[in-house]
């Protein structure tokens, strides 16, 4: 039985549906992030889990208690909000004391926890600064320690981190993940930004037009899209077009340039073409003629950690990157070949399905 | 050159402060008056003299009138905050039938010459039996401040962020201890500086006060406006310098608490 | 099957919340709606049902219904004289205020705190001062025994009786103009806000001498502002009653100072009405197609600053 349910949720706003039939489950202690382009629903679905917005259909079920018609003040959950939400006219203990206040915790009682909430983010010699007397990674921790003091039974998060500047916000990335295993707060992020909700979740929901495409762990949710949209929403990717033929012993397989590959899930497609992802990291160059298509190196790019190619080859242009271990390898308008390993080509489904929506627990 | 370029060249400080003799002259002058030790409008030559201090306080009138002014000031500023505060989270806060009329309304006295408002309140208020009555006057003065106070604290409420109610009532909060604990406090410098202003315009209101105002029921600015028909003498200097000390003490206030550029241009 | 019947009691929970929403917004803006109707709108309605009765000084207003006084002010030359005359004050105030209140909110733009600050609070603190207050400091500068009469004198300039602007065009302007010319300051000091100075530099940058940056760069972008205060200046000024009461006095009428004394010294409150009630429309009439004509013409280039 997993902790919280979200069964069929929906929002409607006249004819358009900004949450779509979203089911998901999430277990206790686990990290969860809602990524999508804005406007996806990822919020839309916060906010009705958080009781600010209600919605049109489905339910919210937390430990076999229906949550749907709860008031948010009656929902105990912690939230930390995208602008953070501080009050502006209160302290920093004020501010994170506010939860216990309205909890009726006696004086003492609260004084402790405060102190023991601003320890846990590290800001117990701020307690008497007020909001705008702190910087932005400063205001951030007060958000969250005034959500964790409740010891709420789940966290919310609002893109929680998008107004820190990018050293910032990964510093805070480790340190927010760090915090949520140590007190183990069931805990949902909404976030736009993919490489945040690879590195920080157990699972990843990508969502797009109020549906989820994918519930998956991050590898997965990478190495195995479900379909285009996710493909390249989480990554870089290159789209490829095969054509669909059958191999020697009559069994479907897919032409990719000079490549006949095999794969599961063909027997579906029937004929025609199909779309195909490759990873930038995936493709190798080599020189011309060695590789599986052959092509002239249009720009490149130094990226520190890596190099960015593009390729243009018969099969349109080609990003590739390869580490940068020594200069680069080959320069601007020079003909290479392009090699992969077959294993490296992703099926795409054109369709939205949810391969993985029953959301599996690990 | 870019810091050069952003300064104020002479001529550019020669203006200013010829601007700021034409501003002050007048105000330097009744005070200089005040102090005259001659019983006739003159300068304090032969030195100062605080008889026409004193004089004010032989005059029962003037000081009666005072107390009026600061009794309508306050109770005016008062209601027109008091309505104020709802009305401007109705209008900020909900998209309704009537909204932008009553916007409109509410605005309106800041459109409508005074002396027509003087003249309309002489006419109503003296067909209704309330003519020159305290009544009439806070009626008439809440009418003329209520634009003030509203645009204030609609700048305040439409200011205020919104998330941070949410983050209230997540935490626990009701409604009404949100309201209280969060909007509230965070509206409060807009109501602040909505009353302030409001009182110092009733206080200062002559043009329409003229045609409400009764004799036993008069208001300062009335008061020295119907001496000032008469007599111009340096009992009127050193009223005036009264008066100039206390706006003087009262904007200080004003402009400490909420930015005096931002209250006289309506911007929260 | 499930799905139905979680749906119905959401639908019903939102439009119960919904119905009870709705009426929110009317209880609040209610006291005070009411009390503007009421002490707004009656009396306003009034003054023009009074400006069309009759009037008769023995037997005061009449009974019956008449367009006479509005034919009076329309074609009497003593009222055209008088409403002519508040309006050229008006013109000549607004344009006097453009030329000294720009430039200084421009000044006041460029010096550094605290010289910024405390010189604002010197130009915008006497409008909270009361106007009497100001006005008598006009009156014991410019009056027949003032300031500017000594000085005349002991310059040799006047006449052993002294020199007074009182109770002339000069002595109303110059009053109205130290009167209203901070909200002209106020008004540019809004656009002033919203300026990039580097808009400035990037002129500089591109060859203009700082005369043709303040002209071709600077200038249209505070325009929003000067053409605001100018209406506010234009209108304030052309309903004014302290100043040019006290220092026009009978002699210099405007429109302000005629209602006045139709009111309370004539009695004649039908024809008061009816002033004050041209008074109002022309000024609406003003203030509309003035901000339409500003809205036509500079809407692209000003967008939402220029009201």
């Amino acid at each position: 039985m997993s902790f919280l349910t979200l069964d069929a949720l929906t929002k409607r706003y006249g004819d358009v549906a900004a949450v779509d039939d979203l089911t998901l489950s999430l277990e206790q202690g686990e990290f969860v992030s809602l990524l999508g382009p804005s406007g996806c629903g990822k919020t839309t679905t916060l906010q009705m889990i958080a009781g600010f917005v209600a919605p049109s259909a489905g339910r919210i079920v937390m430990d076999d208690r229906d949550m749907t018609a709860l008031a948010p003040s009656a929902r105990g959950f912690g939230i930390v909000f995208q602008s953070y939400a501080l009050f502006p006219h209160m302290s920093v203990a004020e501010n994170v004391g506010f939860g216990l206040e309205m909890r009726k915790v006696p004086k003492s009682e609260r004084m402790r926890q405060i102190d023991e909430a601003l320890e846990l983010v590290r800001l117990g010699h701020l307690h008497s600064r007020y909001p705008r007397e702190l910087s932005g990674g400063q205001r951030q921790r007060v958000a969250l320690a005034r959500a964790l003091v409740i010891k709420p039974p789940l966290l919310l998060l609002d893109e929680p981190l998008s107004n820190l500047d990018a050293k910032l916000r990964e510093e805070m990335q480790i340190e927010l993940r760090n915090i949520q295993r140590d007190v183990g707060t069931t805990t949902l992020m909404v976030t736009h930004d993919q490489g945040e909700a690879l590195s920080m979740s157990d699972r990843v929901v990508v969502m797009d037009q109020g549906r989820a495409m994918q519930i998956d762990d991050p590898f997965r949710a990478y190495e195995e899209p479900a379909d285009i949209f996710v493909s390249t929403f989480v990554g870089k990717t290159n789209l490829l077009e095969g054509r669909m033929a059958s191999n020697d012993e009559g069994r479907p397989c897919v032409e990719l340039g000079l490549q006949r590959l095999e794969m599961a899930g063909l027997g579906r497609v029937g004929g025609g073409s199909v779309r195909l992802s490759i990873r930038p990291e995936r493709l190798e160059m080599t020189p011309c003629r060695q590789g599986l298509v052959d092509g002239r190196v249009q720009t490149r790019q130094f990226a520190g950690d890596h190099w960015l190619y593009q390729i243009d080859t018969p099969m349109g242009l080609l990003l590739a990157t390869c580490p940068n271990c020594g200069p680069a390898g080959f320069e601007v308008g020079d003909d290479v070949g392009v090699r992969w390993n077959p294993e490296a080509v992703r099926l795409l489904n054109d369709t939205p399905t949810q391969t993985a929506a029953a959301g599996a627990p690990l | 050159m870019s810091v050069d370029s952003r300064r104020n060249g002479r001529t550019a400080l020669v203006f200013h402060t010829l601007f700021v003799i034409f501003l002050m002259a007048p105000l330097v002058v009744v005070i200089l008056v005040a102090f005259t030790p001659n019983g006739y409008l003159s300068y304090p030559t032969s030195g100062f003299s605080l008889r026409w201090f004193r004089a004010i306080l032989d005059r029962p009138d003037f000081i009666e009138a005072f107390y009026h002014s600061l009794n309508l000031g306050l109770v005016a500023a008062t209601l027109a905050t008091v309505m104020s505060v709802p009305a401007a989270l109705a209008l900020a806060r909900f998209q309704f039938v009537g909204r932008d009329f009553l916007n409109g309304l509410f605005l309106s006295p800041l459109m409508i010459p005074h002396i027509v408002l003087g003249v309309a309140f002489l006419g109503f208020f003296s067909q209704i039996g309330l003519g020159g009555t305290f009544a009439s006057l806070v009626f008439a003065h809440v009418i003329i401040v209520m634009p003030y106070t509203l645009r204030l604290i609609l700048a305040a409420v439409m200011g205020l962020d919104r998330e941070t109610e949410r983050a209230a009532v997540s935490l626990g909060a009701s409604a009404f201890t949100s309201f209280r604990r969060i909007t509230l406090p965070q509206m409060l410098p807009g109501i602040a500086g909505g009353w302030m202003l409001a009182f110092i315009t009733s206080f200062d209101e002559l043009t329409m006060t003229v045609f409400v105002a009764s004799p036993s029921n008069t208001t300062l600015p009335v008061k020295m406006y119907n001496y000032i028909e008469q007599t111009v003498d340096p009992l009127l200097a050193s009223v005036s310098t009264v008066i100039i000390v206390l706006t003087v003490a009262f904007m200080l206030v004003l402009d400490r608490f909420y930015g005096l550029d931002r209250v006289l241009s309506g911007k929260g | 099957m499930t799905a139905m019947t979680i749906e119905i009691p959401n639908r019903e929970r939102a439009t119960s919340r919904f119905r009870s929403q709705r009426w929110i917004p009317f209880w609040l803006s209610g006291p005070a709606a009411i009390f503007f109707l009421i002490l707004l709108g009656l009396p306003l309605l009034m003054t023009l049902a009074l400006s069309f009765y009759t009037f008769d000084y023995t037997q005061g207003i009449g009974e019956t219904l008449t367009v006479s006084h509005y034919a009076e002010v329309l074609s009497d030359s003593y009222f055209h004289e008088i409403f002519l005359r508040t309006y050229a004050i008006s013109l000549v105030t607004t344009l006097l205020c453009v030329l000294l209140g720009a430039p200084e909110a421009y000044i006041l733009y460029r010096m550094r705190n605290p010289w910024r600050s405390i010189f604002l609070l010197v130009t915008l603190g006497p409008l909270l001062i009361s106007v009497v207050v100001r006005t008598l400091g006009w009156v014991l500068l410019i009056g027949g025994n003032g300031l500017l009469s000594h000085a005349m004198q002991a310059l040799g300039l006047a006449g052993t009786r002294g020199f007074s602007l009182m109770y002339t065009h000069t002595g109303v302007v110059i009053a109205m103009v130290h009167v209203l010319v901070p909200f002209m300051v106020i008004s540019v000091w809004a656009s002033l806000r919203k300026l990039d100075m580097s808009t400035n530099d990037a002129a500089l940058s591109l060859g203009a001498s700082p005369f043709t940056a303040l002209r071709r760069v600077i200038f249209p972008q505070i325009l929003p502002g000067v053409l605001s205060g100018s209406l506010i200046v234009f209108a304030l000024t052309a309903s004014y009653f302290a100043t040019p009461s006290i220092i026009g006095g009978r002699r210099l009428k405007v429109v302000a100072t005629s209602v006045y004394d139709e009111y309370l010294s004539s009695m004649n409150w039908p024809l008061g009405a009816t002033i004050a009630v041209v008074l109002l429309i022309l000024n609406v009439i003003i203030v509309m197609s003035y901000s339409r004509w500003v809205e036509n013409r500079f809407r692209r280039t000003l967008g939402e600053g220029g009201a």
